[in-house]
């Protein structure tokens, strides 16, 4: 109980509603293929990468993807905002793209610019400039307050196009729609640019986002802010939340997930939407976040850090989920910065996960029944410490700490691998 | 339907003022985002049973004349209203037609012509509520949002119950986290409040919350970077005071004095790092905070996303770690609805 301060409920009702709507390109992509608008490599795994690698090649796509979406044309009901929200009165939209250089973005820009002729596009990146003036961070919403002050008096949308600026204290009320068009990105980024859509203007306000995607059952920007809300949820209250399914539905009680489709938007139930984030890894990479690092000393963090976060079985289901979708030499020139060998804390999340990803082979390697039972033999074992070791590149002692000490949660394994 | 003409006025603050059953004296004060750097004090005597906010709102919308069009373009708020009825009274001057905004603004100062003081908005609005601090004023009463009030109670019952020491907190868009950590400092008790951010901005938007209401009004706030500084600390200390004290993480010749002089203090210490993800993360600049761990009782660690980076280099201290994300304020809204 707090001495000098009460509750006033109607500040609960402040912030703006949340939709999040996924949209599936692949229709623009297959007609733009068939009317050879697009190279034969598109036909295989395509990808935000891909198109921002050289936007003008796919241009015809985006061109494609913006008459779907902003005018319901080549029958793309899937993409037809007004359809899908069953009207849209968004003055303000804004794009996030993962463009590799401020370049492509422009581009990007060009293209919105001829497509959408009823809208004023502004590129917010370090090339634009707004009335002669060099677009930077730290003026750029004056700007856009500016470019929709001026919009909204001829009676037009304003589009804004975005990559890396613009994320933070960039609050402009009047954006109703925002569209993310790059594949995975860090929770931290993904929830940052989300947050655009969130600065309030009234209380009917509801944010539109929508993920735009080449593969809807491999998209998991969402998937993060969701489950790490459901495990918030256990974590507080978890009489009334006992199960990760009974926090999700309150989850998808408070915020729409829908998916786009010919037949309008539908909604995902919490027992599809769990199957559907099983699929993709999202489940063991939420858990992953909430992986009690603070009870670890940095050395230990270090040492767990150094372990393998591309177990076999994973490396295969990577392979096949990414594809070979970048230049193979700028791979291979890549060296690991002194900002990434800092960064233990990131690297000892991941093989957490790799560990409650594979946390089977504890249980079942062991014919155990639980992954507590299963390290009590290992102990016993030390042929079985030495294949643990090799398997996720952490001494026995370490792994049976993160599970004794409920740095990783047990629940997880099970609620993972359905034991 | 159109819009009433003086809803066109946006409020820059969320807090509400009741209507009374008598006529008194307000003041309110808005701002042009024309220009940045001026703002108008304007006094308003609102009538009995009448709405404060939408009365100086409408009084607003009438001053603004031919700019009208200003306020439908949304370029005018309001980002402050006064109840200023002990002061006058104080004063003397408690009738309609007593230009109270003139006695006040005239012992504030910063007056460019008529109204209109050449001071940001945001940081004249600061000058106001420490003038009616220093006067006795009672200021509205901050009250909380469910999740803010649930956060701070946990994190308290962590401070006070199971000895933490450094909290880490991510706490989402929206949440309100500057008021939040201001609470936490007044249910601690805490005599002085480092505020430390490398983003100056910040200074201002705890600034605001610090003197906007009531349960702040025995805290002083003094940024690191005026000359005087530590005269201004030792002063309001003397005087039985709080201090607030903005202290910039900017590399500079005088930011390891000014950390050494705030921890030196005898007084009960609080620690804020806010937007520790953004610059504050850093080793210069997290290696001489946790240097002085050990003379600080209480440190919030604070970001609005990316936890992991903002105390990548604090892990070793830290004892507990809370977070809100967007989509709890929804469920909590969700609830709340269901409740009422």
């Amino acid at each position: 109980m707090l001495k000098h301060f009460k509750i006033d409920t109607e500040r609960d009702l402040l912030v703006p509603d949340l939709r999040c709507f996924q949209m599936d390109m692949m229709g623009p992509v297959n007609d733009a293929i068939k009317q050879n608008e697009l190279g034969k490599d598109w036909a295989t795994l395509p990808s935000w990468p891909k198109f921002s690698a050289d936007v003008y090649k796919a241009q015809a796509l985006l061109t494609r993807i913006l008459a779907g979406v902003y005018f319901g044309q080549n029958n793309y009901n899937n993409l037809n905002l007004k359809y899908q929200l069953g009207g849209d009165t968004s003055s303000v939209d804004m794009w996030f793209f993962s463009a590799k250089t401020n370049e492509q973005l422009m581009r990007i820009g060009e293209t919105f610019e001829s497509s959408v002729p009823n809208a004023d596009v502004i590129v917010i990146c370090g090339a634009a400039h707004f009335r002669g003036k060099k677009i930077k961070n730290s003026n750029c919403e004056k700007f856009v307050k500016e470019q929709v002050e001026i919009s909204a008096k001829a009676n037009r949308k304003v589009i804004i196009i975005a990559k890396l600026m613009a994320t933070r204290s960039f609050g402009i009320p009047k954006i109703h729609n925002l569209f993310l068009c790059f594949d995975g990105g860090q929770e931290g980024t993904v929830i940052q640019k989300i947050s655009r859509v969130l600065s309030p203007e009234d209380l009917e306000k509801v944010g539109n986002v929508f993920s735009m995607s080449f593969d809807p059952n491999r998209d998991d920007k969402i998937d993060s802010l969701l489950l790490t809300t459901a495990m918030n949820l256990m974590k507080k209250n978890p009489g009334k939340y006992p199960s990760i399914k009974t926090a999700l539905g309150d989850v998808l009680n408070s915020v729409d997930v829908l998916a786009c489709t010919d037949k309008g938007a539908i909604k995902f139930t919490p027992d599809s939407y769990i199957e559907k984030a099983m699929d993709r890894n999202s489940l063991s990479r939420a858990f992953g976040n909430k992986v009690d690092l603070t009870k670890c000393s940095s050395e230990v963090i270090e040492e767990i850090a150094n372990g393998n976060a591309d177990f076999d079985k994973n490396k295969k289901v990577d392979k096949a989920k990414t594809g070979d979708t970048r230049d193979k030499n700028d791979k291979d020139k890549k060296k690991p910065t002194s900002k990434q060998k800092d960064n233990n804390l990131k690297k000892a999340r991941e093989v957490c996960i790799t560990i409650l990803e594979n946390s089977d082979i504890i249980v079942e390697g062991t014919n155990s029944k639980s992954v507590h039972a299963g390290l009590n033999k290992i102990k016993k074992n030390k042929k079985w410490q030495r294949e643990i070791r090799q398997e996720f590149g952490v001494s026995f002692e370490i792994l049976d700490d993160l599970f004794k000490n409920d740095i990783i949660d047990q629940k997880w394994v099970s609620i993972l691998h359905d034991f | 339907m159109r819009q009433a003409k003086h809803k066109y006025i946006k409020k820059g603050f969320q807090h509400n003022y009741e209507s009374k059953d008598r006529g008194r004296p307000s003041l309110y004060l808005f701002i042009n985002s024309d220009k940045p750097d001026e703002c108008k004090l304007g006094g308003r005597w609102v009538l009995a049973g009448l709405d404060p906010v939408e009365d100086c709102q409408k009084r607003i919308w009438s001053q603004l004349q031919t700019s009208g069009t200003d306020a439908v373009d949304g370029k005018i708020t309001c980002i402050g209203i006064w109840d200023v009825e002990d002061y006058a009274i104080k004063e003397g001057i408690n009738a309609k037609g007593k230009n109270i905004d003139d006695n006040v603004r005239n012992k504030i100062g910063f007056i460019k012509y008529s109204e209109w003081h050449y001071l940001p908005g945001w940081e004249f609005k600061i000058k106001v509520n420490e003038f009616f601090a220093k006067q006795g004023q009672p200021l509205p009463l901050a009250a909380l949002s469910t999740s803010q009030y649930n956060e701070a109670d946990d994190v308290i019952t962590q401070f006070r119950k199971f000895d933490a020491k450094v909290i880490a907190s991510e706490l989402c868009a929206r949440f309100g986290k500057t008021i939040w950590a201001g609470v936490v400092s007044v249910e601690l008790d805490i005599e002085l409040v480092i505020i430390a951010s490398y983003v100056k901005t910040v200074f201002t938007s705890f600034a605001d919350d610090f003197t906007s209401f009531e349960q702040f009004k025995d805290y002083v706030n003094v940024n690191c970077d005026d000359e005087d500084y530590k005269d201004k600390i030792k002063a309001a200390f003397k005087d039985g005071k709080r201090v607030v004290a903005y202290f910039s993480l900017v590399s500079g010749s005088n930011r390891q004095k000014r950390i050494d002089f705030l921890t030196n203090l005898a007084q009960k210490k609080m620690l804020i790092v806010d937007e520790a993800d953004y610059g504050a993360k850093c080793k210069r600049q997290v290696e001489m905070l946790i240097a002085k761990l050990s003379k600080i009782d209480y440190t919030l660690i604070m970001t609005g996303t990316d936890i992991d980076k903002a105390t990548s280099l604090w892990i070793d201290h830290i004892d507990y770690m809370n977070s809100v994300t967007y989509i709890e304020l929804l469920n909590q809204k969700r609830e709340t609805k269901l409740v009422a």
